[in-house]
């Protein structure tokens, strides 16, 4: 009856620890693309500077008319303003593309899946070997190797993905890599703790135990980097929208005052000061 | 978003804003948005000076009428319009989809909330002699078209000061006429 029990006990163990992969390695995944997601969202409020801000502005600044008032002509001012709105409006399409082309090419970046499908194959191992210790306490040595085996080929795999490395390849090529890299994890791995078994003088257990506990987490360490590094981009993507917005905005409060004083000359023309309406 | 939506978003703006903020417009689709939003955010008075103010492209569009209505509708209100001239009798009584129309059976109308003038034949210009229209909304609201053929203007939602000096102008005139258009000889 106890045997049964503890056979159930880590049967149960056996099928927390395949969920908890599944959650731990999806949950990246899931943020990877909800950053994505969040693209329109974050590009509405740099819409609204030129829909909101810029646009209005170009239809004012067409439907302003020239005249002569007091003898000046209001033309070359009205042109002035014109050439320098177009530039900033220039400006501010540069700053949209180029900013643009950034985000592709981190959303462009293949191999992110690849990662994922390595980390899930190295949490279900890891934690089927966990579930094994009740058996064997030696299988902590194992577990200890294959964390590093696995953060090793993680960060690999981590650096193909940022540097571009898989960019121009074909999904397969990219997969049979990620397999080949679960392949070589698992032989090195076992070759290292062969090595150790054989080693006449053992390392205290007491001693690996505690490091192992922080160390499972260390392969999923690459995942959470690219997953920072990929925020990190955006941040930066959008504090250099923001900064350019601000300097721009600056730039388009001058040209606001300039037209101010073509507008004062146009409020001449409506008020009593130059003339009073005639009715006849 | 076509430019029309942009402009009137960006008038709507200025309206909730309350910003001093010259608009150089031109068109009937650029008239139509200051004019709607003008009435809307009128809170008193409204005075119109306009030529014959009966036409199809901003007058008597659903848009035009409705928000008068809305602004007529608010109670208290009051609506000044001087006319250059009457419009032509035979058509504006057979409109029930006009503008005069929607005065002659708002209640505002028979409250005497409403008054029409005509110029007979004399109205507003500038110093180049051509006809100025131009409306306005309580104390610090304007459009004056300088070209009512292009229907080219400007507008501003907050300046008190030219609003003060259009008002003046208009209250001089038309305290002064006596020539009072009755929609029941349109209607009746």
């Amino acid at each position: 009856m106890d045997n049964f029990l503890d056979d159930f006990a880590t049967f149960i163990q056996l099928m927390s620890a395949v969920n908890f992969a599944y959650i731990f390695t999806s949950l990246p995944k899931t943020i990877y693309h909800s950053i994505f997601d969040e693209e329109q969202r974050r590009n509405q409020r740099f819409n609204e500077f030129r829909l909101g801000i810029l646009e209005p502005f170009r239809q004012d600044l067409d439907n302003m008319h020239s005249f002569v008032i007091d003898g000046h002509d209001t033309s070359t001012h009205i042109d002035k303003l014109n050439k320098k709105f177009v530039d900033i409006v220039d400006k501010w399409e540069n700053i949209e593309a180029q900013t643009k082309n950034w985000t592709n090419n981190i959303k462009k970046a293949k191999g992110f899946k690849c990662l994922s499908l390595y980390i899930s194959v190295y949490c279900i191992v890891d934690l089927f070997v966990i579930a094994a210790m009740k058996t064997w306490a030696n299988w902590y040595v194992y577990a200890y190797l294959l964390n590093f085996c696995a953060l090793y080929y993680s960060i690999k795999i981590t650096l193909k993905i940022l540097r571009s490395k898989w960019k121009n390849k074909k999904n397969i090529f990219c997969y049979n890599k990620t397999r080949k890299y679960i392949t070589r994890t698992m032989i090195v791995s076992f070759a290292l703790w062969g090595i150790y078994e054989l080693t006449p003088s053992h390392l205290d257990i007491g001693v690996i135990k505690n490091f192992l506990y922080p160390n499972i987490l260390l392969p999923l360490y690459p995942c959470i980097f690219s997953v920072g590094y990929i925020f990190a981009i955006i941040i930066f993507v959008d504090t250099y929208r923001r900064f350019k917005k601000i300097q721009l905005s600056y730039i388009l409060t001058k040209l606001k005052k300039e037209k101010k004083k073509i507008d004062a000359a146009y409020n001449l023309l409506t008020s009593q000061e130059s003339q009073e309406l005639k009715w006849e | 978003m076509t430019e029309l939506e942009q402009y009137e978003k960006s008038v709507k703006e200025c309206v909730e804003k309350g910003n001093d903020y010259l608009f150089h417009n031109e068109g009937n689709g650029h008239a139509l948005i200051i004019c709607k939003y003008l009435f809307k955010n009128a809170q008193k008075e409204v005075l119109i000076a306009a030529n014959q103010l009966y036409n199809d492209e901003v007058v008597n569009t659903r848009e035009y009428i409705e928000s008068m209505k809305s602004f007529l509708d608010k109670g208290n209100t009051r609506l000044n319009i001087i006319i250059a001239s009457l419009p032509p009798k035979e058509q504006v009584s057979q409109n029930h989809e006009s503008f005069y129309w929607m005065l002659y059976n708002h209640p505002s109308y028979k409250e005497s909330r409403v008054q029409i003038k005509e110029g007979q034949g004399k109205f507003f210009r500038g110093t180049d002699g051509k006809e100025i229209n131009f409306c306005t909304g309580d104390h610090n609201m304007y459009r004056f078209e300088t070209d009512i053929n292009l229907r080219r203007a400007v507008a501003n939602f907050n300046d008190p000061k030219i609003n003060g000096y259009l008002r003046d102008s208009y209250h001089k005139i038309f305290d002064t006429l006596d020539s009072n258009v009755n929609l029941n000889d349109f209607f009746a």
